[in-house]
């Protein structure tokens, strides 16, 4: 086994088991944080139904709300590690099958907008650098503007035009089957991508103008090499290791960003089931999405680690150090 | 039960209705179209105008989806008004507010405590089976079970037994007199459903999984998790009256209400109940479908949740009640769709000797706008050292609005009022922490009663009630509500209930703010549905069929 791969597992191994850490620690503070809240999941479920005090108790036995503090946490903690998600105590279902008949959609909303950020982004951080002129100042406005609107200003923007006024696109809805899916999500996923996208071209930008002033540019033109070899081959492959560490970082953000559009488009995903829980007071709901979200936080940025030596061989041999 | 306002809030409105003189044939239909003109001009209908024919699908928004669809944990309205045309229970709640026989043929109440239901013959469950006397007698035991948790089990408070008495026949027998036993049956706390399938699939029952077994126009056939579900219709249905006009209805399960609003206005859903109040004019003048305003159960009010703080004298809180300017409030938050309401039973739910009724509403003072009146009430008390808490949640968009018309109310008159933002999760919290209620002298709220009786709603002040909040005690107050309670003669009964009402509203235990009316969008493509405030208890969506 080379050095670098024994490297590359001994860090693997080591951010896996500081991932574990983390996400215990997060389900303790989700936890508490819950639990002293004030309100119970027991009058969000009675809403107000003039039940009978023998009732609220019997919600509150079945739940095992009144269980100690410790006990209540180490319960579901013992779940976890046998696989048991819990109940949800607002949907009386399964936790694993509640998020599972959501994942889709979320899971398909962000790969969807991820692909678009990182397509659209390079496309015109490079043109803009590449051009400059007139073309960069229209990028460098363009991406101002994208940056600084917030996606549920963009969602209601698109709506409006796309959906109701022009009818081109449904103004809600995940749809069903492959196409129809990528047709209903498609203004979900704009509005989703367009400040990361903006972000990822800005970035990539300036990291395309500082390779295409280094010496190796000059070096590769006075050899005679064809342009668009010199700008893809060489200074692309250079200017990406910031891009890819950005796209680490938006790729999390969008598992959060996704909550407010998903709303917006009234789709039944992941982010809008964590509103609702964090509402009822649907705790091990709640537990089981924020861990979701540290848990793929955290594996985005292994990748990106692991994806440097790729781009770069000058990391090569210096993972893991 | 009780109230309560729009979707995302907790609570539950509740349901009545009642258009006094215009005594509809309640029976299906559906036929002519009501009307009633109000001072701004707004229309108050109780049906829409009848299916010309049947559409193969009708798409519907509902804010939410449903928690479980076991009959006895419904409480929201999202599961009320998808389950009225899923499963029926012995009564149900017709366009005109009366109560009317469902699955039971007939009743009788041969002596004060007992109730005989005759179960109608020839009924099927959904899976084709037969309604029997021992269905009938287990779905309402179940709400008797403590560990079942029933979310309706307070309809059976005064409830001792409920036996199969005969072939088709089951006898309810109660501790006491109880007036609203019979009415309760049209809410949730009277559905049947089938007892095998009930105990077949145990704790499945309801889930996405497990589905229901039941009686009504409209069978459950799919409920795609976190999306929508579908009803089709179910052509064994032994009502000709209420069979189903179109073949499916899907319910999609949209949380927010702008993008209700633009599914809407792009034709891809069909309708809805409980409109956004700030898209009403949008949806009126968008020309793709009609906006109808019903009459509604529900109330809207302040419920004074604090009698020891600044609250605590009775004139500072007749003043601040005579200070606010309900007209103002009603155009600010609901665009005008509603009325002025001076007392915690709204007129809507004025089932029964309505002139009575009429009459006490006339005479209550209190709730209307006075200022000089108010100004004088708080010179005589002296305005209170420390401001007046209102709490409000943004999780309701008109919450906020109405807690700024109040301060600003108060300031006319020389009272101090502070808003406390409280969040989403945190505001329902009240009704069963008494932790979530310190510091609060006023919750801003929507409540209402589930069929047309006012007695329901005044139930709520008698003496350690669960929904007495502020501990209002007033052993007079308790003997008339007793008494109603005992009195199955309508005009009497209502004497015993205005009685009480003028001790609650002159206390102003709460102070009432406006009555909305029940508001539905209907796209131009679609109509037949009731518009008066009885989506909840009655089968609605089998009148729904195309327009033209």
């Amino acid at each position: 086994m080379s050095d670098a791969l024994s490297g590359a597992l001994r860090m693997i191994a080591k951010r896996l088991s500081a991932l574990a850490l983390l996400m215990l620690a997060t389900s303790f503070i989700v936890f508490s944080a819950m639990y002293l809240a004030p309100g119970s999941p027991e009058s969000f479920l009675a809403r107000g139904n003039s039940v009978t005090a023998d009732t609220l108790q019997a919600i509150r036995d079945q739940y095992r709300l009144d269980d100690p503090f410790f006990e209540r946490y180490l319960s579901w903690l013992g779940g976890i590690v046998t696989g048991d998600f819990g109940q949800s105590l607002q949907f009386r279902q399964p936790v694993d099958d509640l998020i599972a008949s959501r994942l889709t959609t979320t899971a398909t909303l962000v790969v969807y907008a991820f692909a678009l950020i990182l397509v659209s982004g390079i496309v015109i951080g490079v043109v803009a650098a590449v051009k400059r002129g007139k073309v960069d100042s229209a990028a460098i406005i363009g991406t101002t503007v994208a940056m600084g609107t917030p996606s549920f200003v963009v969602a209601i923007g698109l709506t409006s035009l796309f959906a109701v006024t022009l009818g081109w696109f449904p103004a809600f809805g995940a749809g069903e089957g492959f196409l129809n899916r990528i047709w209903h999500l498609t203004l979900p996923a704009v509005a989703l991508a367009l400040s990361s996208a903006a972000l990822v071209a800005r970035a990539t930008r300036s990291s395309m103008l500082a390779e295409m002033g280094k010496e190796y540019v000059e070096t590769a033109r006075v050899r005679g090499l064809p342009e668009s070899r010199i700008i893809w081959r060489h200074a692309f492959r250079n200017a990406l290791v910031p891009v890819v560490t950005l796209a680490g970082l938006v790729v999390s953000g969008l598992l959060v960003t996704t909550t407010l559009v998903e709303t917006a488009f009234g789709l039944n995903g992941m982010g809008s089931l964590l509103v609702q829980s964090v509402n009822a007071k649907d705790f091990p709901v709640t537990q089981a999405i924020v861990l979701i979200i540290v848990g793929v936080f955290a594996l985005a940025n292994l990748l990106v680690d692991l994806v440097y030596p790729l781009v770069d061989p000058r990391v090569r041999g210096k993972v893991g150090a | 039960m009780n109230a309560n306002s729009v979707p995302s809030g907790a609570r539950r409105l509740t349901v009545t209705l009642v258009v006094g003189t215009l005594a509809l044939t309640a029976c299906s239909g559906v036929s002519q179209d009501k009307k009633s003109t109000d001072q701004k001009g707004l229309k108050v209908t109780e049906l829409t105008p009848k299916a010309a024919g049947s559409l193969d699908r009708i798409t519907w928004a509902v804010t939410a989806e449903p928690s479980s669809f076991d009959w006895i944990y419904n409480a929201s309205f999202e599961t009320g008004q998808i389950m009225a045309n899923v499963c029926e229970g012995l009564m149900r709640l017709a366009p005109d507010m009366s109560v009317e026989p469902a699955l039971a043929e007939s009743f009788t109440n041969p002596t004060p405590t007992t109730w005989v239901y005759k179960v109608r013959p020839g009924v099927t469950f959904h899976d084709g089976t037969e309604l029997t006397a021992e269905d009938v007698a287990f779905s309402l035991n179940r709400n008797l079970d403590t560990k079942a948790g029933s979310f309706w089990s307070g309809a059976y408070e005064n409830v001792s037994s409920v036996k199969v008495s005969g072939p088709l026949e089951v006898t309810v027998a109660l501790k006491q007199p109880d007036a609203l036993f019979n009415s309760y049956l049209s809410s949730p706390a009277g559905i049947v459903g089938s007892k095998a399938t009930v105990t077949a699939k145990g704790k499945a029952y309801g889930t996405p999984d497990g589905g229901v077994n039941c009686v009504g126009p409209f069978s459950l056939s799919k409920w795609d998790k976190g999306q929508s579900m579908t009803l089709k219709r179910d052509d064994n249905y032994f009502d000709p009256a209420h069979k189903a006009k179109s073949k499916e209805v899907v319910f999609r399960f949209v949380r927010d209400p702008a993008a209700m609003v633009n599914g809407l206005l792009s034709d891809s859903i069909d309708g809805s109940w409980f409109l956004p109040p700030s898209a009403i004019k949008r949806l009126s003048s968008s020309g793709k479908g009609s906006v109808y305003y019903g009459k509604s159960t529900q109330g809207f009010n302040a419920i004074v949740m604090n009698t020891e703080g600044p609250l605590r004298d009775v004139r500072i809180r007749q003043a601040l009640s005579m200070a606010i300017d309900r007209k103002g409030i009603i155009d600010a938050v609901i665009s005008g769709a509603g009325q002025p309401q001076k007392a915690p039973a709204v007129p809507g739910s004025w089932g029964y000797a309505e002139e009575k009724y009429q009459q006490a509403w006339d005479g209550l003072k209190v709730t209307e706008q006075n200022l000089e009146a108010a100004k004088k009430l708080v010179a005589d008390a002296g305005a209170p050292s420390k401001p007046i808490v209102v709490a409000t949640t943004s999780a309701e968009a008109e919450v906020p609005v109405i807690g700024a018309e109040i301060q600003s109310a108060a300031k006319k008159i020389g009272l101090d009022v502070q808003i406390k933002s409280v969040p989403a999760d945190q505001y329902n919290g009240v009704y069963t922490d008494k932790k979530a209620r310190e510091g609060i002298d006023l919750y801003l709220t929507g409540w209402g009663t589930d069929f047309a009786d006012p007695l329901q709603m005044y139930q709520y002040f008698q003496t350690d009630h669960f929904y007495n909040f502020s501990g209002f005690s007033n052993p007079k107050y308790d003997d008339l509500i007793v008494k109603a309670g005992k009195t199955q003669d309508q005009a009497q009964r209502a004497d015993l209930v205005t009685a009480a009402q003028k001790i609650v509203v002159d206390e102003l235990v709460w102070i009432p703010l406006y009555a909305p009316y029940n508001t539905l969008f209907l796209n131009k493509r679609v109509t037949g549905t009731p518009a008066s405030y009885v989506q909840l208890h009655y089968p609605w969506a089998a009148h729904l069929g195309a327009s033209s």
